[in-house]
């Protein structure tokens, strides 16, 4: 993995622990301002630099990267329809998923997004969303709850879980469960970013 | 663009407390176990996003339980963070809250904190996320 980067309040990105303005190569070393830079694979992804293309001098790095220059492709995948479960152990509605597959290249946390509405057909029962996180089970703790408190009350909500070093590919998929009777769900919402 | 996602390991922090636990404090304090807190540490001051979530409940119906969080160690107030007024007693809900906190010192702590309106307040599968930027 790379050196860490962080964005000042000024929406540049610049080394932690390193040389303001160094960009990073693909085999991790942090490169200072004026020493050049190698190729990335592929012509280096621009990482020479805003004015290269895989050669030339860091020294324009000192003015950081902006916003317009970053795509960290984050991905978003909707299932609208409202479909229902009566398992009591996570598992999948009939259109499985949301699922989002995040192919950044190299290993590297995420962040994921559930939301959904959700409604139990009976009072005082529990519908509980969550995210199978790399192919891993399911578990509580990833995704909200909702205890109706009378039946086919709607509750929607969104949750932030952490994927931890996920291999670039990795799919990460809503689960639902219940702890009785008939939840449904509905708007389901998955959104993932690689950081 | 010249620089995607593989580009970046920002300092993204995640510390969950799956044990429920309960307060019956009607200001913001910590559970048996404190937290959960997150360390953030980018070197610079700088703005960082925070996201709770809890499974939160009340002993009785229309009664506030709140989550909130101490950001860089500042005392909490209840309009950063989820709150649940159940319709019926002990009826839980899980939802999600994002915070800005702006301007913070490197390192900067970051805690979760719990209050309620009255009676007894349950807080289960507790988390706060965290990064710099």
């Amino acid at each position: 993995m790379y050196d860490r980067l962080y964005i000042p309040p000024t929406n540049t990105i610049v080394v932690k622990g390193g040389v303001r303005g160094s960009i990073l190569t693909p085999a991790g070393r942090g490169l200072g301002p004026g020493q050049p830079s190698s190729p990335g694979p592929g012509g280096g992804k621009g990482k020479a630099g805003k004015g290269g293309a895989g050669s030339g001098s860091q020294g324009a790095q000192d003015q950081g990267i902006t916003s317009d220059e970053v795509d960290f492709n984050i991905s978003e995948v909707s299932v609208l329809s409202a479909q229902t479960t009566t398992s009591t152990s996570f598992t999948d509605l009939a259109t499985v998923g949301p699922a989002v597959t995040l192919s950044s290249g190299v290993t590297q946390n995420c962040l994921l997004w559930p939301e959904c509405s959700q409604e139990n057909s009976n009072a005082g029962v529990h519908t509980v969303i969550s995210v199978a996180i790399g192919g891993a089970a399911a578990a509580d703790g990833d995704g909200p709850i909702c205890q109706d408190p009378s039946a086919n009350r709607e509750f929607g909500a969104f949750w932030t879980s952490m994927g931890a070093n996920q291999t670039s590919g990795a799919t990460h998929t809503m689960k639902y469960r219940v702890s009785g009777n008939t939840g449904q769900f509905n708007r389901r919402y998955l959104i993932a970013v690689a950081l | 663009m010249p620089y995607t996602s593989r580009d970046f390991d920002l300092d993204l922090e995640q510390v969950n407390v799956s044990t429920s636990e309960t307060t019956t404090s009607t200001s913001f304090t910590d559970l048996l176990t404190a937290g959960p807190a997150i360390t953030i540490t980018s070197g610079v001051t700088q703005d960082h996003l925070l996201w709770l979530g809890a499974w939160i409940r009340n002993s009785n119906a229309n009664i506030f339980s709140f989550m909130s969080v101490a950001i860089g160690g500042v005392a909490a107030v209840n309009t950063n963070g989820p709150c649940v007024e159940g319709f019926a007693a002990d009826n839980e809900l899980g939802p999600g809250w994002l915070v800005h906190a702006p301007s913070q010192a490197s390192p900067a702590i970051h805690t979760a904190k719990y209050a309620v309106e009255a009676n007894t307040g349950g807080f289960q599968h507790r988390r706060i996320t965290g990064v710099a930027c």
